[in-house]
């Protein structure tokens, strides 16, 4: 199947949206009403229109890397490959690849804005997430994490590790808590799981449209 | 050459919950309205983000940190701010204040019409008499000059219009209303309902709230996406842009002028204000609107800076200072949150459906009821939560990867409750908002400085709220728990703050009557959360909406007809 293509789940909330418009009154039809000031509006159509165009539309291409070089970003995608058992070029890890060299590439930038903020909103924010939180915000160098990470897998041999060996090598990182593989997973598992195939493999039954209110069905005791 | 300026019958300042119901109130009964919004219009196709797959967003729901950071410092610690919504809370640089350096405020906005009616948490509780009288139960501060009794027709009519879904309870010191169907407990919910019945003798029920069960004056009824704060093109949960401004509009009467930021009221030499100036927030050209009448419901804390922002000579230190407790008694409420921990019993491999726009509440019987005396702190908590399993973030702690890692992740589903406490605060003198005498907008209206910070009932009624929520957690025996905070939570995060032109009969202890009126100026009107004497524990929307509409009817059916 291509991202072109409408999948089922797009279907059935496609056909499911229009149901619960259907049962609606006359009143979502504004015609005939005279046309509201800018800023106010009634249920429409078109506002559904709207949403399900951006559960319907194709997924464009990821766009090339920004912060990677390119030799570096083939090696972050088929790390992300490894950590999901996927190709490195099998979707989603492409846009995951493009969405991490996002992250990292602008990493910088909101150090900075950190360190930046004045001394009221930083002592707001520390109340708020708690100083370590804030303290991690300014210091936090995912560009040096993920350089130091990709030195350590490239001088370790990782790469001419079969692919058996290189997850069993990120496992012994991961329980020696190894920073790169600590950062770079999580955000793998960020990523893929706000991937339209990381949704689908969680079966996750939000962002939908239901008669009536999604709860308890059981008995229990 | 002076140009001849309409004179509208009322000027509304502000769109939002309280604005909205003022401005139907006034127009179905004939008054010509004039509402100025500081903010701009929303549009729908253009605006909302429902639906909207993460995948589809540049950040994939996690927000640009950095933008966030340099623009919305403040915004971005309320939870509803987020990549798809941050666009309806306003842009910091543009919007500072200033607090004590030890003591910091929290101001989340919302300008645009409609104000924070877009990204509000539609909880909607009616507040009995332990809430307008408490005064009478404990000794302590004020009590409200109006009862139930007064508002309850109100509270009806609000109700009833826009829809509130809950479950008839009969309690007396949470009084039922005039609800749609409920919505359904969550397993984890149901779970917790039977045990904390059981051993604590409170009831959980779900929670009240401001979305459409059924269809309800052609708006129909929710369908569950659960994500209201990104605007709603259905309609189904209460907003002024769909629900109330519309019928304004309707009238023919009412004139909506948006992104006119009011800087203060225009007095005449009569005591009463002529109208308001306000700003033009693209070209900053200063304007201004005449009126028999001027409303201020621009949320709590704005109506209150435009009335200190009123200065004359007549008014030296605002519009409605002569009691001296203008800006004082702000309160907002405090909680202590969250306790959370997995129900073991409803681990899962099979995904339940989502979508439900609330959780659950257990409302206040500490001190609300006799068997529930608490003897060291005044007044009381109500408790709220959420319970359903977990989307993902379990996975950060699994180790392993590849396919086995994700079978894992799929097929080992944690069912997470979540509950926490929000307490009352007691209106404080000490607490206060004044003009900051420097800083301005980028209006140049002048900013407020915030004074503000809880006193030591709050902190007593904190450990008892977190030592309560303790017990609850190792009731319901949870595993993996998160440790229970044992502090408040910052003054503003709660967004519910009110009081600063407290509502009395008495002029010398009051900025407005029991109409909403302001004492010193009588045809100017404060309608939102700042005439709150006190806040009670519960969220104060659905009380502002039911004074608001009282206050236009006295203004449409008594002030209008006979201003002397």
């Amino acid at each position: 199947m291509t991202h072109d293509e409408i999948t089922r789940r797009a279907w059935i909330l496609r056909l499911s949206g229009a149901t619960v418009l259907t049962g609606v009154s006359g009143d979502l039809d504004a015609a005939g009403k005279p046309p509201l000031p800018p800023g106010l509006y009634e249920p429409s159509l078109d506002h559904l229109a709207h949403s399900l165009k951006t559960v319907t539309a194709p997924v464009s291409d990821p766009p090339p890397p920004h912060y990677f070089a390119s030799e570096d970003f083939s090696l972050i995608q088929a790390l992300i490959g490894l950590i999901l058992g996927e190709e490195p070029t099998a979707p989603p890890v492409p846009e995951i690849a493009v969405w991490i060299d996002l992250i990292v590439g602008r990493s910088q930038g909101v150090r900075a804005a950190a360190r930046s903020l004045t001394p009221a909103y930083r002592r707001l924010a520390a109340d708020f997430y708690g100083e370590d939180t804030v303290r991690e915000l300014e210091s936090e160098d995912p560009q040096a994490i993920c350089r130091n990470g990709l030195i350590a897998l490239q001088q370790g041999g990782f790469w001419n590790l079969d692919t058996t060996a290189r997850v069993a090598h990120l496992g012994e990182l991961e329980n020696a808590e190894d920073p790169f593989i600590t950062w770079f997973k999580r955000r793998v598992l960020d990523g893929f799981y706000t991937s339209r195939q990381g949704l689908q493999e969680l079966d996750y039954k939000g962002n939908s449209f239901w008669v009536e209110s999604p709860g308890c069905a059981h008995e229990h005791s | 050459m002076s140009q001849k300026i309409k004179t509208y019958d009322a000027i509304v300042v502000g769109s939002g919950a309280s604005g909205g119901w003022v401005a139907k109130v006034l127009c179905e009964k004939g008054a010509q309205v004039l509402m100025l919004e500081a903010g701009p219009p929303r549009i729908p196709t253009r605006d909302f983000t429902e639906h909207v797959w993460p995948y589809r967003v540049r950040f994939r729901g996690f927000g640009d940190t950095k933008t966030f950071l340099e623009k919305q410092p403040v915004q971005r610690l309320c939870d509803a701010c987020d990549e798809y919504s941050s666009h309806f809370f306003v842009d910091d640089t543009e919007n500072p204040y200033t607090s004590d350096p030890d003591e910091p405020f929290m101001w989340i906005r919302g300008r645009q019409v409609g104000g924070k009616t877009f990204c509000w948490g539609r909880v909607s509780y009616r507040y009995s008499d332990y809430e307008f009288q408490p005064a009478a139960r404990d000794g302590y501060g004020e009590n409200w000059p109006v009862a139930y009794r007064d508002i309850e027709p109100y509270y009806d009519l609000v109700e009833s219009y826009i829809g509130v879904s809950g479950s008839r309870e009969g309690l007396p010191q949470f009084p039922d209303g005039k609800f749609l169907p409920p919505m359904r407990l969550s397993c984890g919910e149901v779970y917790a309902r039977d045990i904390i019945g059981k051993q604590f003798g409170w009831r959980l029920m779900p929670d009240r709230s401001a979305n459409l069960t059924v269809p309800l004056n052609g708006r129909p009824a929710c369908h569950y996406c659960e994500q209201c704060q990104r605007g709603c093109f259905t309609a189904s949960y209460f907003n002024s842009p769909s629900v109330t401004l519309p019928d304004a509009a309707r009238t023919g009467r009412f004139t909506l002028v948006s992104d006119a930021v009011v800087s203060h009221l225009a007095m005449a030499d009569s005591g009463k204000a002529s109208g308001v100036v306000f700003i033009d927030r693209s070209t900053r050209a200063e304007r201004e609107a005449r009126g028999r009448v001027v409303v201020l419901a621009a949320s709590a804390l704005e109506s209150t800076r435009i009335l200190l922002n009123s200065r004359s000579r007549r008014f030296p230190d605002g519009v409605g200072a002569s009691s001296g407790t203008l800006g004082r008694y702000l309160m907002d409420h405090f909680t202590v949150e969250s306790a959370s921990g997995i129900i073991p019993s409803l681990k899962s491999p099979r995904r339940e459906p989502i979508g439900r726009p609330m959780g659950f509440m257990i409302p206040k019987y500490v001190n609300a009821d006799a068997r529930f005396s608490d003897k060291r702190f005044l007044r009381g908590y109500y408790l709220a939560g959420d319970s359903r399993q977990d989307l993902y973030t379990y996975a950060y702690g699994m180790r392993g990867f590849g396919h086995e890692l994700r079978r894992k992740i799929r097929e080992e589903i944690p069912y997470m409750f979540t509950i926490y406490a929000q307490g009352e605060p007691l209106p404080r003198y000490e607490n206060y908002v004044a003009l900051d005498p420097q800083l301005k907008d980028a209006w140049g209206v002048p900013t407020l400085r915030f004074h503000a910070s809880y006193g030591e009932n709050e902190h007593i009624m904190a450990k008892a709220m977190s030592d309560r929520l303790g017990e609850i957690v190792d009731s319901l025996k949870l595993e993996n728990r998160s440790p229970i905070p044992q502090r408040l939570s910052i003054f503003g995060k709660n967004i519910h703050e009110a009081g600063t032109a407290r509502m009395g009969d008495d002029p010398k202890k009051s900025v407005v009557n029991r109409f909403n009126q302001v004492h010193d100026a009588p045809n100017v009107f404060v309608t939102d959360a700042a005439c709150f004497v006190t806040q009670g524990c519960y969220e104060p929307t659905l009380t502002i909406m039911a004074l608001s509409a009282r206050a236009a009817d006295y203004i449409a059916s008594d002030y209008l007809r006979n201003p002397a």
